[in-house]
Order: C-alpha cells, then sequence, then structure tokens
C-alpha cells in the first residue's frame, strides 16, 4: 500500500505541470512590482481557442497553433531592484529539466547586460513535447511552459502579431 | 255571429300542456348555449383557477430557465475571452523572449 502510495506520487508531475518556480521564487512576488501568471491548461486553451476568430487572419494563425497543445503556463517577476532573487534560485528551476526527454538546444549568456537565456525543448520520438524558456534579467525572472505537440514553424509564424517579435526560423547566421 | 265566436272561444282556450311539456322546453334551452369564439373554446381549460395558476407556474419556469442560461452563456464568454487575452499575453512574453535569444545568437555568430 505504502509502495502504491509512492509511486503515485511519483507519477504526479507527469500529469499536473511540470516545470514550477520553485517555492523560494514563488515567495519574492510580494517584492515583485509587477508579475505575470498565466496557468492555460488543455480545457482552457479549448476555451480560448473557441473565441479566437478564424476569419481574422491573426486569431486564425494562434488558433491553428493550438491543436495538439496541452498547457500554457508563464511566470514573470519583475523587481525594481537587482539581486532580489539568486543563482540558486535559478538552478532550482534548471534543475527540473535535467530529466530524460528535455534537452537545452539553446542558452545565451550576456555579461555586459547580465542576462541568461535558456530554450529547452522535449522531445517524445521525433515530436517535440514541450518547450521551455528561463530568462534571467537583473530585474526580471521568466519560465515560459508550452506543454504539448508545438509546431516551431507556426510559432514564428506569430512573429509580427498581437505585439509579438518577429522571429525568423529560417535565417542563417551568415560570417563574413 | 256567436257561432264564430263559440268556435273561436274554443280554439283558443287555454290548456295547460302539462309537467312534460315544460322541463322539455326548460330542457331545451339550457341545450342551446350561445356560440363560441375559437380563443374562448381554447382557453376554456383554464378556467378553472388551479389551471390558470399551473400555467403562470410554468410560464415562471421556462422564463427562469431561458435567464439563467442566458447568464450561464454570459459567463462562459466572459472566461473565454479572458482565457484568450491570456493566451495572447503568454504567447506575446515567450515571442519577446525567443526574438531575444534569437538576437544574441546571431550577434555572437556575425
Amino acid at each position: 500500500m505504502r509502495i502504491r502510495a509512492i509511486l503515485l506520487m511519483a507519477a504526479l508531475p507527469v500529469f499536473a505541470q511540470e516545470i514550477r518556480m520553485p517555492a523560494s521564487v514563488e515567495k519574492l512576488a510580494s517584492k515583485a512590482v509587477e508579475s505575470v501568471d498565466v496557468m492555460l491548461d488543455g480545457a482552457l486553451l479549448q476555451l480560448a481557442g473557441r473565441f479566437l476568430s478564424g476569419h481574422k487572419p491573426d486569431e486564425a494563425k494562434v488558433k491553428n497553433m493550438l491543436d495538439g497543445l496541452k498547457g500554457i503556463y508563464v511566470r514573470s517577476f519583475e523587481f525594481s531592484q537587482e539581486g532580489e532573487y539568486s543563482a540558486e534560485d535559478v538552478e532550482a528551476i534548471r534543475s527540473q529539466l535535467r530529466v530524460p526527454g528535455w534537452s537545452k538546444i539553446v542558452g545565451v549568456v550576456s555579461k555586459k547586460d547580465k542576462e541568461h537565456t535558456e530554450i529547452y525543448l522535449k522531445t517524445e520520438g521525433s515530436r517535440v513535447g514541450g518547450l521551455v524558456i528561463l530568462a534571467a534579467e537583473p530585474k526580471e525572472l521568466t519560465l515560459v511552459h508550452i506543454n504539448g505537440s508545438i509546431d516551431l514553424d507556426k510559432l514564428s509564424e506569430l512573429g509580427g502579431h498581437f505585439g509579438i517579435p518577429k522571429i525568423d526560423v529560417e535565417k542563417k547566421p551568415t560570417k563574413d | 255571429m256567436s257561432r264564430l265566436d263559440d268556435a273561436l272561444r274554443e280554439a283558443l282556450r287555454r290548456e295547460d300542456p302539462g309537467p312534460d311539456f315544460t322541463r322539455a322546453v326548460l330542457a331545451r334551452a339550457a341545450a342551446a348555449r350561445p356560440r363560441q369564439s375559437w380563443w374562448r373554446t381554447l382557453t376554456s381549460g383554464f378556467r378553472p383557477p388551479l389551471m390558470r395558476w399551473a400555467a403562470a407556474g410554468v410560464l415562471a419556469c421556462a422564463l427562469l430557465a431561458a435567464g439563467l442560461e442566458y447568464r450561464r452563456e454570459q459567463h462562459l464568454r466572459a472566461e473565454g475571452e479572458a482565457a484568450k487575452q491570456q493566451l495572447v499575453l503568454a504567447l506575446r512574453i515567450a515571442g519577446a523572449k525567443l526574438h531575444v535569444a534569437q538576437e544574441k545568437v546571431f550577434e555572437r555568430s556575425d
């Protein structure tokens, strides 16, 4: 009975939101001048999709992208001064992504701007099953988790709409 | 002339028709009801007070159900619009962070 309870609790994160802000960072919410908390699970995504117009090109693109998505979660804090969160807090988030299936595809560190951005992809066979963006800036900490089958081409098509910067997935870096 | 008078008097003499005649006339009078309009015929079943109250109750329940359904739809619409705004916000933030990462990657590559 005890073993069954342990196995059940171990399985729970599979069904719940996988990647979370650590409790130590959540406590900083009271110090944040601005915080964003978006939790859209499958049911809410479906509901949002119903209110997206298929006739408006912008909304039709988003609606098209929702197929296969199981959830979108965003947690972001903006602070009035630097140093409100520690490297350990960021490491606590990062450690959740050191599990089978997740792999870091982009890691950008800017010592000048003191910014650290990492992008992780979850692969399920040949398909993408999740995307995590972890952006740590001096006065801002952001975690974006998109759970489900993501079509990166469709995601790039959203650029230029809804205030989303245009992302050029096809652009190849050139060296002169 | 007197014979004529007698004959007329005899013919016009009042005779009692008897109780059966009176009963028959009254019965025929009761049966000959005035003609009703179609509306009165249709609503005749609701004349008794109990039926009127039942009809009013059914109408009130129908109105209440319609009102509740309207409120439910309004609530669902508000939830849906809020979810849509949250979705756009989430995509905007994700897009912005991806854009920043992409710019930095291409900066390094140049």
